[in-house]
């Protein structure tokens, strides 16, 4: 086990460099002018100047190997250029909408993970029943259903009919308290920083923000594991080895957790790991319904505006939480099967 | 001598898409305390029908007893139990599996579950029906898989089936059906995936096994050698059919059916190097999908000395005593 982790840690270096190396291919696609902009921070900085000049100055002329070297030790250095769009350092606005979009991600996570491995074993086990036909039909329109539709559904529902759950993040009062001097900011997401604070006040407010996105996410996704839970499972029941559990004689209970499920877990466990993916790397839809300034919002404006610098950050960004949420499924992979453990 | 297990006239069926198929058609036959039981038919002629239907394993979607009993007897001098009538999930059916009848697979590759240890799988039968803690029954584990053979047990309880070969599988398969000193073990074709030197052990550990826990054995094989070194009597099926049913001594001695003769010529040998010397006489043509056949004798169209009669069904005939058979040619 323990070289097993050792073994994918070490690994690491060389999948990051090789992101870093495509990364900076596709950099190439860019004129030395458009890499400028990142270093301009309002068109003050170019009057009176030649914008060659610049480029000399700032050696986006010089050879590929050397800017690389160059654009590595920036990137290291969290210097990631400054984001146009954004109005300030491209690290920094990364850091200002991350926690809100890890924030979603984990309250997410948690409802569509549990739900959907519960409904999917539930369906397998009424294979063809009401009770599949039931959780399919379910499955079908959560699948269906545009993440925007679903989007503005909760919210004309639960905040426009019931005035139960707000688009944003915060109320302004609660806002307003956020960002004063007695409201320690640790992590940036509220719900915790809340609980942090002692200010449950503050906690309700948030929590109540943020269910509109989630249950949003949580039925879109819930399909998706819910249905591989599912045909993992009726694939799993027709193993040799389940009928061997039922030989000694084992209730039926038994032999479809030991038996059936920690088996069909296995492939949930890399879905999981994509779908968690999809959720850090920001949902630009539903976090624009809500008015949910996260990563996906920040992106979106971005690539919209042709800020460069801001959508290489991000991508950097994206494929340095890919490097790190693979090596947390490869570990959790582990623990459930141990053919992959031993390996 | 005491009956361990009495089937009569079962029928098990397979409903399938193309129609139902008769993979059990009207088998009756009994075993005796003590005794190994052969049962051999080429693949598709439901030996393993039979014997899940005798475990109540049969696939529930589609496979179910139609009719007939399977009566098991306990030790005990109690009244016996007609499995064909009990609820697969019952409590009752559960109480007999794993403990009065345990059974043993064709895939050893297959048959365990991976993501538990090979001890987890063990104890698992001990917790169940012996009242055993799991500190003794972990010890128990070990011992059983010194008792089948297992060098280093201590170590290889804790290993994942997949750091085992096949044939230390199929040992530990044996482990598990004998932990709770079953008195009749169904061993479906226990050496069929494994290699000739591997079948041969584990035939020889089969044996000593069943002479000291005095166990009564079904041993489901297609291959009649295996029969000549195991087995005290001997089935012959055919298409969901008992065809001849004898002592081995006898069935070796004198077979009666025209399908029993061509399993007879067909014994792969269980030596490598005879068996590239001998050739194999096959039976001609293939065993016939059982949802086809209507009337007549099942073996006619491959019967080498089938006649007019054959186009009636023959009745199970009893020539000697204790040896039966279902030819025309022996009425
Ligand atoms: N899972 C199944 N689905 C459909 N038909 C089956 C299944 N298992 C067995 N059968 C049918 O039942 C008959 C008897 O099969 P089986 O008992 O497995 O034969 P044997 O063990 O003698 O090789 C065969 O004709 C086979 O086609
Ligand atoms: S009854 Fe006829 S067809 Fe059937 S085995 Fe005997 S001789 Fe052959
Ligand atoms: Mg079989």
């Amino acid at each position: 086990m323990f070289n097993y982790i050792l073994r994918r840690i070490l690994s690491l270096p060389v999948v990051i460099l090789g992101v870093t190396l495509l990364i900076f291919l596709m950099m190439q696609l860019l004129s030395p002018y458009q890499l400028l902009a990142s270093y301009i921070r309002s068109p003050e900085e170019l009057k009176n100047k030649d914008p060659d000049v610049l480029i000399h100055t700032y050696g986006l002329d010089r050879p590929a190997g050397e800017r690389y070297v160059k654009w590595i030790q920036n990137v290291i250095r969290g210097d990631l250029g400054w984001s146009n769009s954004a109005n300030m350092p491209v690290k920094e606005a990364i850091l200002a909408r991350f926690p809100a979009t890890l924030e979603l991600a984990l309250f997410a996570v948690i409802p569509v993970i549990f739900g959907g491995i519960l409904l999917g074993s539930f369906a397998a086990m009424h294979h063809n029943r009401w009770g599949d036909h039931l959780t399919r039909i379910f499955a079908i329109v959560g699948w269906s259903l545009p993440s925007f539709v679903g989007g503005l559904l909760v919210l004309m529902i639960f905040y426009g009919v019931l005035g139960w759950f707000p688009p944003g993040r915060l109320s302004t009062w609660a806002y307003q308290i956020v960002t004063s001097d007695q409201f320690v900011n640790y992590t940036g997401m509220y719900t915790l920083d809340a609980i942090l604070n002692g200010n449950w006040a503050i906690f309700w407010d948030a929590l109540r923000h943020l269910i509109g996105p989630t249950l949003t996410l949580a039925y879109l996704w819930w399909a998706f594991i819910m249905r591989i839970t599912r045909s993992s499972m009726l694939d799993t029941m027709n193993k040799d080895y389940v009928r061997t559990g039922r030989s000694k004689g084992l209730p039926e209970r038994v032999v479809v957790k030991k038996y059936i499920r920690s088996n069909a877990l296995i492939p949930v466990v890399t879905v999981a790991g994509l779908m968690v993916l999809g959720l850090l790397g920001g949902v630009v839809i539903v976090e624009t319904v809500f008015d949910f300034k996260g990563l996906g919002l920040l992106t979106a404006t971005a690539a919209q505006q042709l800020d460069y610098a801001a959508v290489l950050g991000t991508t950097m960004f994206y494929c340095f939480l890919l490097v790190i949420v693979n090596l947390i499924v490869d570990i959790l992979y582990a623990f459930v099967d141990p053919r992959v453990r031993l390996e | 001598m005491t009956h361990v297990i009495q089937v009569d006239d079962l029928r098990t069926y397979i409903k399938t898409e193309r129609g139902v198929v008769k993979a059990v058609d009207g088998v009756s036959f009994s075993v005796d305390e003590k005794e190994v039981l052969g049962v051999v038919g080429e693949s598709g002629c439901g030996k393993s029908i039979t014997a899940l239907s005798i475990m109540q394993l049969l696939p529930d979607r589609f496979a179910s007893i139609e009719s007939g009993s399977i009566n098991y007897i306990p030790r005990d001098g109690n009244a016996s139990i007609d499995i064909a009538r009990l609820n697969p999930k019952s409590r009752e059916m559960r109480s007999i599996r794993g403990k009065e009848i345990s059974m043993i697979f064709q895939e050893p590759m297959t048959s365990l579950n991976p993501v538990y240890t090979v001890g987890e799988q063990i104890i698992e039968s001990l917790l169940l029906h012996e009242k055993m803690n799991k500190k003794e029954a972990m010890m128990r584990a070990v011992e059983l898989l010194k008792h089948v053979g297992i060098p280093d047990p201590e170590l290889r309880v804790r290993e994942y089936p997949h750091q085992m070969s096949g044939g230390m599988r199929q040992r530990v398969m044996i482990a598990i059906a004998l932990s709770c000193n079953p008195r009749f073990l169904i061993a479906d074709e226990p050496t069929t995936a494994l290699d000739v030197t591997i079948q041969a052990q584990i035939l020889d550990l089969m044996k000593r096994l069943q002479q000291e826990h005095d166990m009564s054995i079904m041993m489901i094989t297609h291959n009649m050698g295996v029969v000549g070194l195991m087995c005290d009597r001997v089935l012959v099926m055919y298409l969901g059919r008992v065809v001849e049913e004898a002592k081995v001594r006898e069935i070796f001695k004198s077979p009666l059916h025209p399908y029993t003769l061509g399993l007879l010529n067909s014994i792969p040998k269980l030596n490598p190097k005879e068996r590239k010397k001998d050739r194999l006489i096959p039976i001609a043509g293939n065993v016939p999908d059982p949802s086809e056949i209507v009337t007549g004798c099942r073996f006619a169209p491959r019967c080498p000395r089938a006649f007019d009669k054959c186009q009636e069904e023959p009745p199970l005939i009893e020539v000697e005593t204790g040896h039966k058979v279902r030819c025309w040619l022996h009425e």
